[in-house]
């Protein structure tokens, strides 16, 4: 029954793009975040869904949908760069078997962050992918956010709709994604064109937060309470009333404490206290092995280097029996640890030519937002006025992700290429009104004489000076 | 139960806005660029009637002129 809704609404978006074949792009942003082929039960998993969707978009753009406007920008070209540089470090990695199964996910992302920016022509697009983004990460919160509320969370307690733990199923990526949309979803609040603002968007999206909120604390994600901090901090930078925002937090915070579950208390304070945990601990460990790594073979050691390491070391091991805690130290053998951070996920995969392309990516992006939301800050005209704040909120997305990709290695995380992807179409977007507007008011000073004859007197002409008006 | 009410409102919310953009004009022909295009357009219509307009003038006036 699932399989059948599921396949009948992918099949209904199949329809509707036959008229708008940007609407497949959008159903592969939904295939790609939600995986309702993992979802299912039957015959949905054995349908290739996801490549359905992915020829449909790039097909459908190719042969039907209108190019006009569409360009290849410099963060494309970053993009391109890391994505023939991976195919590079696959061909060559130290586990090739582990270094292919990764590769088969990690090209399709890039090359839909590729492609992506090529569909975002218009404001409509922006906002609708977007959107879409948006809910389809929404689906896997709401019921994140109610199993939380009513008592279902928990460290690897928390259920989902797909249970093995990978991409934006893993409980730190949904948190930091969760949290990184929070601005986005307030921007729908003020200048969405689909769902036109009303109380009623407003109460959904508080709804929405609130949910988005819920994540880190119903997966005891620490990276997610690193991420919130990081969104308040961003915050104070765009609050009007920054001593009463710090005071409401705080006042919000103490409010919210009794209700936090003791589990939640515990691992948070691992956070400053990495020793008594043996995710945390050996963290640090990997990353010194990873910059020794990165020394011996700077450019890097394909997808999954890391199963090469081992470490040894010891960890606090508490035993508490009645009324006494003893606490009795271990040595522990850690083989194949996870790079637990982008950072060094990017150094010991693709080395410092990958890491270098991947940081540009990020800080290009960063960057060019904080471009937009200056030079578009002062545009009141609701056709403009909706730039800047989507700019801001995508920056944001960015930093958000960035805070909590150090502790996390999704490097390569699908939803964030296409945070990316928006990013370069809103940039490429305002690039194209503003060569238009160039242009436009180029020709309204050149061109039209019968308009500049009323601001000019008209000169006593003869046969002459009327050519010459003419052709100026 | 949760996990249905949550795919249900997503997927319901996401079909919504899938029809709204399917009927809307906008989604392949942006409005503000569109606009300035066709301003310009309107520009260079006036500017070739204008051209046209003083080119026809042009001898009749140059032909008073020699008389």
């Amino acid at each position: 029954m699932l399989d059948l809704a599921l396949l009948s609404f992918i099949a209904f978006v199949l329809v509707l793009g036959l008229r708008r074949p940007f609407i497949w792009v959008m159903l592969y942003v939904y295939i790609d975040i939600i995986a309702p082929q993992r979802i299912g039960y039957s015959i949905i998993q054995d349908i290739p869904v996801s490549l359905i969707a992915f020829g449909a978009a790039f097909g459908g753009w190719l042969l039907l949908d209108r190019k006009e406007g569409a360009t290849f920008t410099a963060r494309q070209g970053l993009i391109l760069a890391l994505l023939l540089y991976c195919a590079w470090t696959t061909g060559n990695a130290d586990f090739p078997e582990a270094a292919q199964l990764k590769w088969e996910w990690v090209w399709k992302a890039l090359l839909f962050a590729l492609f992506l920016p090529l569909t975002l022509t218009t404001r409509a697009r922006l906002e609708g992918l977007a959107l879409v983004l948006a809910l389809s990460v929404a689906t896997i919160v709401i019921g994140t956010g109610m199993k939380t509320v009513l008592g279902g969370g928990g460290y690897e307690n928390l259920k989902f709709f797909v249970k093995d733990n990978s991409g934006i199923y893993e409980s730190s990526t949904l948190a930091t994604l969760a949290i990184a949309l929070i601005p986005l979803i307030w921007w729908f609040t003020r200048f969405g064109t689909i769902f036109r603002p009303n109380w009623a968007v407003t109460a959904f999206a508080a709804a929405l937060i609130f949910a988005s909120l819920m994540v880190p604390i119903g997966t005891e994600a620490r990276t997610g309470l690193v991420c919130i901090a990081v969104l308040g901090v961003l915050m104070l930078r765009y609050v009007k009333r920054r001593l009463a925002f710090v005071a409401a937090a705080g006042v919000l915070g103490m409010v919210a404490l009794p209700f936090l579950p003791q589990s939640y208390y515990e691992r948070m304070s691992t956070i400053a206290q990495p020793g008594g945990d043996e995710s945390a601990s050996t963290r640090v460990a990997v990353w010194e092995w990873t910059i020794d790594y990165a020394s011996q073979k700077p450019f890097g050691g394909g997808f999954d280097a890391y199963r090469g390491n081992s470490f040894t070391y010891e960890m606090p091991l508490k035993e508490e029996t009645e009324n006494t805690t003893s606490i009795e130290y271990r040595e522990v053998t850690d083989e194949a640890r996870a790079y637990h951070s982008a950072i060094f996920e990017l150094l010991g995969e693709q080395g410092y030519p990958g890491l270098t392309i991947w940081l540009l990516l990020q800080g290009l992006g960063i960057w060019q937002m904080e471009r937009i939301r200056r030079r578009w800050k002062a545009k009141t005209d609701e056709q403009e006025a909706w730039i800047s704040p989507m700019a801001t909120s995508l920056q944001m997305a960015s930093v958000i992700y960035i805070s909590g990709a150090l502790f996390q290695g999704i490097a390569y995380q699908p939803v964030m290429l296409m945070i990316i992807g928006l990013q370069i179409g809103l940039d490429s977007y305002c690039k194209r009104i503003e060569s238009e507007r160039a242009r436009f008011e180029s020709g309204h000073r050149g061109s039209p004489p019968s308009k500049r004859a009323k601001s000019r007197p008209r000169p006593q002409s003869d046969g002459d000076q009327t050519g010459d008006a003419v052709t100026a | 139960m949760i996990d249905y009410i949550a795919l249900g409102l997503g997927h319901g919310l996401i079909a919504f806005v899938l029809v709204r953009l399917f009927m809307r004009h906008d989604v392949d022909f942006d409005p503000l660029i569109g606009s300035f295009q066709d301003k310009q357009r309107d520009n260079r219509n006036g500017s070739r009637a204008a051209g046209r307009a003083a080119r026809r003038r042009a001898p009749a006036r140059r032909g008073k002129s020699r008389r």
